[in-house]
């Protein structure tokens, strides 16, 4: 089984939440995994511009180094289409590195051998 | 009881964990041939743990764990 996912609920809402899941994700994705994180609800804020600059819970890293080295190591984020359009956003809001995506697609990763956490 | 190790490489890894330690693990070896070893410091609780399993997932082996009462030192040998 090689395929993980993150789903991640929280961003500027729960910096706590939202840096642990992200330092899971570095985990998974320097361990070999084929890592995504499925960023929904208050998450989707996490892709857009500058967004992630503006997070640095005390006691853990800068969340603008963890989307960077997980970008970096090959891991995927992807962002739920409904949720991001329902916050008002539009594709040139989002991060370079992150995809909009529906239902199906996460139910496809996820039904083929994955394993996940939420947060 | 040893009191040095030869090691191809060394990183001092401080107080880091968890994620941030072994992304940093990994580019290390990234730069090692196979067979070549890698001398981490690290003092995080959950180093000997999260190695060892990081280890089994990538293919990589933990030599040792130095004679360090904290567990300091970790000799990692670089696989396929």
């Amino acid at each position: 089984m090689n395929n993980f996912g993150i789903n991640l609920t929280r961003s500027t809402d729960d910096p706590d939440r939202a840096t642990v899941a992200m330092t899971i994700a570095n985990a998974s994705v320097a361990s070999g995994k084929n890592t995504m994180v499925f960023l929904s609800s208050e998450g989707v804020r996490l892709a857009i511009k500058g967004v992630a600059e503006g997070i640095h819970e005390e006691g853990l890293q800068p969340m603008a180094d963890l989307v960077k080295n997980y970008v970096a190591a090959g891991g995927a984020i992807w962002v739920c289409s409904p949720c991001f359009k329902k916050r008002g956003y539009s594709e040139s809001d989002l991060i370079e590195s992150a995809i909009l995506v529906g239902g199906a697609k996460l139910v496809e990763f996820m039904t083929n051998d994955a394993s996940g956490v939420s947060y | 009881m040893e009191t040095s190790i030869h090691a191809d490489s060394i990183l001092d890894l401080g107080e880091k964990g968890c994620g941030q330690l072994v992304m940093e693990v990994m580019l290390a070896m990234r730069n090692l041939a196979e067979g070549q070893t890698l001398l981490i410091t690290a003092y995080d609780p959950a180093v000997p743990t999260d190695l060892a399993a990081w280890c089994r997932m990538t293919g990589n082996t933990l030599v040792k764990i130095l004679p360090d009462p904290a567990g300091k030192q970790f000799l990692l040998r670089k696989g396929r």
